[in-house]
């Protein structure tokens, strides 16, 4: 597998157990990926690599109009989980790669938080469910020794129907305290959620520069996301999806329409508010570049540094999922 | 890809091209601290900002009177339009602690409201109040507070220097209403005048 020299993926099969007792457990293939973030100037960041699964279990029933499903051969404490964790379906679901925040749980039973486009009537009996701590702020950074005072994190709404949005809130570190920008309370735990992104904002020049080590769980099923529709014109979706290596356009936006487009952000220009540097278009049946309007199906993206993708209208409001497999897969 | 198809692609382009200049958001990090009436930075009071959106100098100036406004929802006032913040101000550490207005909304860019206008921060001195007779306003607008372009967030804590702001204006009574008072005192010396008689 050829990786871009910013990330390693460490291939770590660990075998505990008893051999008599014919037992054994793996563990998460786990990795981490370098993204450098410079001072005075914006970088597009996502969340790539998961923390590792708590629990593995199994769909034993679902109920769709409570937005639960219930697990088999485990037992969970009371809203341990709650708001804190996600769940991620298996490669025999038919939502696979699917997130959802637990919202609350019981002793053996999820509420699920689906966001628009998912629906839990795809879930079935017997579908494989992953429960994954979501990454924190702190956590995000806390590979760096030093993070300059009033470096920000910005995050966006991609429900909200416009184009060249605005961040919807952030995120304000003085040390020792991350701040909550909109209320400034303390903002060290908050959740950061799998396929959005974030923009980190550093403050000064050269000498705040910082790279941010991204350490995880290379995950084992394939990607899933939605894509939010506008009720009326164009919608930008500011994402990432959680996946750690290079994908080409046509396996990672697997479902555009006429007119959809990639913008994307070249995290190596020092400056704030920047504007793309890249886009691609896309017209049945390709992805265009849109600059020379070359056929671009195959160019590979960074998924963590992307930014916009900009829904056309579609005549109304909705969401769609884009999935896929990504050839890293095969290696695992 | 044939010339048709090359039409149609470049036609969806320039759609989307135009499409970008109608829809856009942009978020303001005010970062300033608000003082009431007495000079003193205070929590809790509602503020906004208000755009110069028509290019025709604010409709408030600093000092004067006003009538009662509502500084709790977006608005309008004269031909400016007035943004409420996200939150009322409130304790900020990085910012001077007391009384700071944080972050605006995401504003759209839309109507008469685009990147260039000027605007300056409103709010009322009371913690908790609309902006009704009695209390009041402050308003200040320097060199450099213009609406950024579109898709950014700026912030504006190294453009209002001069904080805390003290609210220096006074909220008055609309003149229907100083019309109902004054007759309801007219009345009331006629009744008193025909109980000396």
């Amino acid at each position: 597998m050829k990786l871009p020299d910013n990330i390693s993926l460490c291939f770590v099969f660990l075998v505990f157990g008893n051999l008599s007792a014919q037992t054994t457990v793996t563990s998460d293939v786990v990795g981490y990926l370098k993204i450098p973030c410079l001072g005075g100037s914006d970088t597009v960041v996502g969340v790539p690599l998961p923390k590792s699964t708590v629990v593995n279990s199994i769909v034993d029933s679902v109920n769709v109009g409570a937005s639960q499903i219930t697990l088999s051969l485990i037992t969970m404490t009371a809203s341990e989980y709650q708001d804190s964790h996600f769940v991620r379906f298996g490669d025999n679901s038919s939502l696979e790669g699917a997130k959802m925040t637990i919202s609350a749980n019981t002793n053996d039973t999820l509420t699920l938080d689906p966001v628009s486009g998912y629906n839990l009537s795809d879930v079935s009996v017997g579908d494989e469910a992953a429960i994954i701590p979501h990454t924190t702020l702190s956590e995000l950074f806390e590979s760096v020794a030093t993070i300059p005072d009033g470096t920000e994190v910005l995050y966006f709404d991609s429900t909200g129907a416009s184009i060249n949005k605005s961040s919807a809130g952030g995120y304000i570190y003085y040390a020792p305290t991350w701040y909550d920008a909109d209320n400034f309370t303390d903002a060290g735990q908050a959740v950061l959620f799998p396929d959005d992104a974030l923009i980190v904002r550093v403050p000064g020049d050269a000498s705040n520069d910082f790279d941010l080590i991204l350490s995880g769980a290379v995950p084992n099923v394939g990607h899933s996301f939605p894509i939010v529709t506008s009720s009326a014109g164009a919608n930008d979706n500011l994402v990432s999806p959680q996946i750690p290596t290079p994908v080409a356009i046509s396996t990672l936006f697997s479902n555009p329409s006429e007119g959809d487009e990639i913008l994307v952000i070249d995290n190596t220009v020092r400056a704030i508010n920047k504007s793309s540097s890249a886009g691609y278009v896309y017209y049945s049946p390709s992805w265009y570049n849109s600059d020379d309007f070359s056929v671009s199906n195959a160019v590979k993206l960074n998924p963590w540094e992307l930014a916009v993708y900009r829904r056309a209208d579609q005549g109304g409001q909705s969401a769609v999922i884009f999935s896929g497999r990504d050839d890293y897969l095969n290696n695992l | 890809m044939n010339y048709s198809r090359m039409k149609n692609l470049l036609t969806s382009l320039s759609l989307l091209l135009s499409a970008a200049a109608l829809n856009a958001t942009v978020t303001l990090q005010i970062r300033t601290q608000l003082a009431d009436s007495s000079g003193v930075a205070t929590n809790g009071m509602y503020w906004g900002i208000l755009v110069d959106s028509t290019d025709d100098g604010f409709a408030v100036t600093s000092t004067g009177d006003i009538n009662a406004f509502n500084f709790t929802t977006n608005g309008v006032y004269g031909n400016d339009s007035y943004f409420v913040g996200s939150n009322p101000t409130l304790f900020a550490p990085p910012y001077g602690g007391t009384g700071v207005a944080a972050n605006t909304n995401p504003i759209t860019l839309s109507g008469n409201v685009a990147a260039g206008d000027s605007f300056g921060i409103f709010w009322t001195d009371k913690p908790g109040g609309s902006g009704v007779d009695g209390d009041s306003y402050g308003f200040v607008s320097v060199s450099g507070a213009v609406l950024p372009d579109d898709g950014s967030t700026t912030a504006f804590n190294t453009v209002f220097t001069g904080d805390p702001y003290t609210a220096q204006g006074s909220i008055i009574p609309e003149p229907s209403i100083l019309g109902l008072l004054s007759g309801i005192f007219a009345l009331g010396a006629v009744i008193l005048r025909r109980r000396v008689v």
